[in-house]
């Protein structure tokens, strides 16, 4: 009776709603959006809002600044869905602009640099936050482990040449299919190979000596 | 398979583009073989794994950032009318603008009447027969008196003050 009730609120419908949404496939929810369902764009945004960051993090390097980025493609999705080829995949579309901007973003730093430096001094400062500030219920031996290995992978990552460190995250962080990838760099399926082979050699040859 | 082809089909192999069994058996016998591919190969998905697991979420403020954007962005576009007037109106003025242009630059125009200029004494040469001594006499010796310049303004002495050049004769 009370889960009747409940679900008759206002709050219970919306919930039940977003639910629903977020069980639909892209495509669905992309064409509920269009057809002026108030909660769909909240779904998409859902859904890919950690995977984009992780994503522009690995590629620049800068968590703030990534995050500014993530919410100008989710802007750009907003503005362009009705234009969308909807026969196209959905997450294609997005981690391309993702993608572009990140790009753009590397090609402005190494222009600037002012903002390069200040990238590298904000790094500095929160790799040099002291350790006690973290997990507190950790054993300090595994914090220190756990934060030496973080440390030590978003170093390998961002040493790879910007174009191999694309691809490496789209397949190993974000697991692309190599079709994806090459749609969504622009490039050659035999390029986005040969550039994941260099970049999975140059990252095992740099996380080695690390890892043992 | 030696060491460099393995490296070279790596991405074959771990990302099941290649499935034929035999390539597959002669993958896995060179790394049973290769202590060292073996170890590239383990520290290769250790790095992964790590890299996989140190995913990082969205700050609390990033959701609330977003909807204020996307709400100017929903004004935005429910708000189109004014922003359609005026640049209709705008593009008719600039329209307008041209069309007066082209009228302007088509239409021939009558030339203004420009007063005429005064004549200007020009000065003749005149060689005197006999001595090599040439000198500028005003053609209208009778407007010589009177004429504050009856030689032009150009810095010349008349014929009358120029001392024939005697060759020693």
């Amino acid at each position: 009776m009370r889960a009747v009730l409940k679900l008759t609120t206002k709050t219970g419908v919306r919930a039940l709603e977003r639910q629903t949404l977020h069980e639909l496939a892209d495509a669905q929810v992309v064409q509920r959006h269009l057809a002026d369902d108030p909660q769909a764009f909240g779904a998409l945004v859902d859904r890919y809002q950690s995977r984009l960051l992780n994503f522009v993090n690995r590629t620049i390097g800068d968590r703030e600044r990534a995050e500014d980025l993530v919410q100008e493609v989710f802007i750009r999705v907003f503005r362009h869905l009705h234009r969308f080829d909807q026969t196209k995949k959905f997450s294609t579309w997005i981690y391309t602009i993702a993608s572009n901007l990140a790009k753009n973003e590397l090609r402005n730093r190494s222009r600037n640099p002012l903002v390069l430096f200040q990238t590298i001094k904000k790094n500095w400062e929160s790799d040099h936050r002291p350790l006690q500030f973290e997990d507190t219920s950790a054993r300090p031996d595994d914090l220190y482990r756990k934060r030496f290995l973080k440390d030590a992978v978003e170093q390998c990552v961002s040493h790879l040449p910007e174009h191999h460190r694309v691809v490496f995250v789209l397949r190993e962080l974000e697991g692309k299919s190599y079709q994806e990838i090459a749609e969504i760099t622009g490039c050659n399926l035999g390029t986005v190979k040969s550039r994941l082979n260099r970049a999975r050699n140059s990252f095992a040859q740099l996380i080695s000596p690390m890892v043992e | 398979m030696d060491c460099l082809e393995l490296r070279e089909r790596y991405a074959d192999i771990r990302d099941g583009l290649i499935t034929a069994p035999r390539e597959r058996r002669r993958f896995q016998r060179h790394l049973a073989q290769c202590a060292a591919c073996r170890e590239w190969e383990a520290a290769l998905q250790r790095g992964v794994r790590a890299l996989q697991a140190t995913l990082i979420e969205p700050s609390p403020e990033f959701r609330s950032r977003l909807e204020a954007r996307l709400a100017l962005e929903r004004q935005r576009i429910a708000e189109p009318q004014i922003g359609a007037r005026a640049g209709l109106a705008a593009a008719l003025f600039i329209a307008a603008a041209l069309a007066l242009i082209a009228v302007e630059g088509v239409r021939p125009h009558a030339p203004r009447p420009v007063a005429a200029l005064p004549p200007v004494p020009f000065p003749k040469p005149v060689a005197h027969a006999g001595v090599p001594n040439v000198t500028f006499q005003d053609p209208r010796a009778s407007v010589v008196a009177g004429n504050p310049n009856p030689y032009g303004t150009a810095l010349v002495q008349p014929a009358s003050r120029v001392e024939p050049v005697t060759a020693g004769r």
